[in-house]
């Protein structure tokens, strides 16, 4: 069985047990992300069935390629979702020679591709930021197949001149992949349209962020690691859903519902976090939420970028459809210089209210490992907020123990509250 | 000057990039009222703080013992030469320093910058963007971020970088590079004068010396050299080795000490720091710009195939009898690329052995052992003959 034919049942199962027992405190708008993901996978198996090509490519250009009707792949994106079979896949990539410490998304991600579970690409695009190994995953992707392999070069600056930069490679990258692929073409009306459902979901995920910030938090467990699918930029659904999922907080928050009895802490959990387990469950057991996930594009995604120039003018109309997209690829919180993730992350705690910051550092992520302890200082100086860094992984249980884990949760909680008694 | 007079200046010069010596001139510059700035990167443009007036020197990180007050910061699954770098800024040793200046060519190089920064010890730190493709749009991007920096030195420093200084810098940097390139060439010798560990204390002299001073010492030994045959007992098989962020030669000499002969590198601290000559016909910010956008690039930058067909270009020419990609721990666009550049050196008859190294050497025993059967390997190989030996 295929991978994504296995992500299928998962989501099948997913529905029905919603239908069938739903969660007292889970979201009820999970049912309709987990509806668009099946979907996604179905649509995306029969275009590989029917021969259609995709593109393995970075965040960089997802709803431009959408915008020409193409597939998209992101290694690590998928990687992210091997699940149970984690193992077999990292396994396939250190057969291959791929670093046995390397990112265990990516490396699951070159698992799938080199077990034949992904669609062989018909061209890849490789971008520098955010970070080294998901654009080598798409540069030995390109060498394994033999197909193309397009760069968009991003800048650390986030500037006016950093925009056109942008847009022309972006260009240029419309021009080569038209001419790489026969029968592709852009469409510009179809890029606007779907950056219209973007703006839509944007909105409504400023206002989860805003009600996020609730004391007791609305939401807690793996609901609050939950997102909408920018990739599929192309489902009015996904926007639907972000608005279903601001309904649900508002009416909560209106209430006073805290989803974690007796909320004692709120904690902000950086980077990634081990799917093996579920440390979600484990701490809202001891009383404290985590209002807020960080990932590279949270500061887009919810509106609290502080190094965006740009903040209302694709909504004003001051930007072109390109120059929205180059703004997306140039303000990630993980590009640049480490200052600009300070400031992002900074902000989230100030404006959710954070008691403490747990640093999960993914092994093989030199980017954000090595800007922990640099991120934590600014914190503890600028918030008084105790931190800890914890190493570990996403998918590779040999990593971290569960039992290490929770001992280290539990000792830090302890930090936290006496800190919060100060 | 007696020829031992002559081995003995060549012998100091071939030190000058190991510990205690590695800071010697650059403190001597700075006793003398003259501002160093230090570089994280290959990718920077030396050119433009020398034209400055300034000394550009060549972090080395510290190159004994394992990095201690560093950690706190960077650990130690990541790579260790920026781990050394940090080590030697945060025990005193780069206090000499007035600015450093990085690039974002990886994920840890630009942290490493992040954290000095970060840190507060040195007053100016600077991050030049490099553009990680080829492409004409990107040369003048980096035209762009070559400007920028030499703005930003100007103001900093209230110094004046002129056109005419800046390419005054250029020649005096392409002579250096001119002259290396003429080292070199006695590599292809079947007995060089100097072991494959030797020549990287070389390079790492141009490193950490200032321009002039070093091709004064290049020019004093250079007819010696010459006439010098390597003290190495045997110079088969000859092996390349590839590697990024090599200042130690501890692990040249491990090889060399299995029975081989290092005959030529692929190093951004050896053949790749000197490759290329800047254009001094046109501006020099764009010459610049030219320069080091189309150098052989590391496994960061996305022209792989141009990578490998320079070091199979390389093997040939110096009759390479097998490559040794030593990948430091952790440099993850290394380390990723390395199946490619195995399999492609491979379908070109190359016999290639990949083997994780630290920043200063550790672990030697396996090292050797592993050399030792990969020098088993090509003696008893059907690739014996590849590039013809003389």
């Amino acid at each position: 069985m295929r991978f994504w034919e296995d992500e299928i049942k998962k989501y099948e199962g997913r529905i029905e047990k919603i239908e069938h027992s739903p969660h007292p405190t889970k979201l009820g708008s999970n049912r309709l992300l987990y509806e668009i993901w099946r979907d996604y996978r179905r649509h995306s198996l029969a275009a590989w069935d029917a021969g259609e090509p995709f593109v393995y490519g970075r965040g960089v250009a997802f709803r431009i390629l959408k915008a020409m009707k193409l597939h998209e792949v992101s290694v690590g994106f998928e990687g992210d979702r091997a699940g149970k079979k984690a193992n077999h896949y990292l396994g396939a990539a250190r057969n291959l020679g791929y670093p046995d410490h390397g990112c265990d998304r990516i490396m699951a991600g070159l698992g799938m591709v080199f077990s034949g579970d992904l669609p062989k690409p018909a061209l890849t695009i490789t971008s520098n930021y955010p970070c080294d190994p998901e654009n080598q995953a798409s540069l030995i992707s390109s060498r394994a197949f033999g197909c193309p392999s397009i760069g968009v070069d991003i800048p650390a600056t986030t500037d006016d001149k950093a925009l056109k930069y942008v847009v022309s490679q972006l260009e240029d990258m419309i021009r080569q992949i038209e001419q790489y692929i026969p029968g592709i073409r852009y469409s510009e009306p179809r890029l606007i349209e779907y950056q219209g459902l973007w703006h839509r979901q944007h909105k409504a995920l400023k206002d989860i962020y805003r009600l996020k910030a609730a004391v007791p938090c609305p939401i807690a467990g793996s609901d609050s690691f939950r997102l909408p699918p920018f990739a599929i930029a192309d489902d009015p659904r996904v926007a639907q859903y972000a608005e279903m999922y601001r309904d649900e907080l508002a009416e909560r928050v209106s209430r006073g519902f805290g989803a974690v009895d007796g909320e004692r802490l709120r904690l902000a959990w950086l980077v990634s976090a081990p799917v093996y387990v579920d440390p979600w469950t484990f701490l809202a057991g001891k009383g404290v939420s985590v209002p807020f996930f960080e990932f590279g594009l949270a500061a887009y995604a919810f509106g609290f970028s502080q190094s965006d120039p740009w903040t209302g003018a694709s909504e004003r109309g001051e930007l072109s459809p390109l120059e929205e997209e180059a703004r997306a690829a140039l303000i990630n919180s993980w590009s640049g210089p480490a200052e600009r993730r300070v400031r992002d992350l900074l902000q989230a705690c100030r404006d959710l209210k954070i008691d403490g910051i747990v640093h999960y550092q993914l092994w093989g992520c030199p980017n954000l490992i090595s800007s922990s302890q640099m991120v934590a200082d600014r914190a503890r100086s600028e918030l008084g907020l105790p931190s800890i860094l914890i190493q570990g992984a996403a998918l590779d249980a040999e990593r971290l123990s569960w039992s290490e884990l929770q001992s280290k949760l539990t000792d830090f909680i302890e930090v936290c509250l006496a800190n919060k008694k100060r | 000057m007696t020829m031992v007079d002559t081995e003995q200046q060549l012998a100091s010069l071939l030190q000058a990039g190991a510990e205690p010596n590695n800071t010697k001139w650059a403190r001597e510059w700075k006793k003398r009222g003259g501002k160093v700035i230090g570089l994280l990167c290959s990718y920077v443009p030396e050119e433009v703080i020398h034209a400055a007036g300034m000394l550009p020197y060549h972090i080395t990180g510290t190159l004994h013992g394992q990095p201690k007050e560093s950690l706190l910061y960077w650990p130690s699954n990541v790579e260790q030469y920026y781990a050394h770098a940090l080590e030697s800024l945060l025990t005193g040793g780069l206090d000499f320093l007035d600015g450093v200046v990085c690039t974002d060519s990886t994920d840890a190089s630009r942290r490493c910058l992040d954290v000095w920064r970060h840190i507060g010890k040195t007053p100016y730190c600077y991050m030049l963007h490099v553009p990680y493709r080829r492409a004409e749009v990107v040369n003048q991007e980096f035209a762009g971020e070559v400007a920028s920096f030499r703005d930003s030195l100007q103001s900093h420093f209230s110094a004046r970088i002129a056109d005419d200084a800046l390419l005054a810098s250029i020649r005096l940097h392409n002579r250096m590079r001119a002259e290396m390139a003429k080292v070199y060439d006695v590599r292809k010798l079947e007995t060089p004068p100097l072991s494959g560990a030797e020549f990287l204390g070389l390079t790492t002299a141009a490193l950490v010396m200032p321009k002039e001073t070093f091709l004064k010492e290049l020019a004093e030994v250079f007819r010696y050299l010459a006439q010098r045959k390597t003290s190495l007992p045997v110079v088969t098989p000859r092996l390349m080795v590839s590697s990024d962020r090599l200042f130690h030669p501890g692990y040249l000499e491990a090889i060399e000490s299995q029975g081989a002969l290092v005959a030529m590198d692929d190093l951004d601290t050896g053949s790749r720091y000197f490759e290329q000559l800047g254009d001094t016909d046109s501006d020099p910010i764009e010459s610049l710009a030219r320069r080091y956008m189309g150098r052989p690039g590391t496994p960061r930058m996305e022209d792989w195939d141009r990578q490998i067909d320079r070091m199979i270009a390389l093997a040939r020419e110096y009759r390479i009898d097998g490559i040794i990609n030593l990948p430091q721990e952790f440099d993850y666009p290394r380390h990723f690329a390395s199946p490619y550049f195995r399999q492609r050196l491979q379908q070109e008859g190359i016999p290639v052995f990949m083997v994780s190294r630290d920043h200063i050497p550790a672990h030697i025993g396996p090292l050797r052992t592993r050399v030792g059967a990969f020098i088993e390997m090509i003696e008893a190989g059907d690739n014996k003959s590849f590039g013809g030996r003389a």
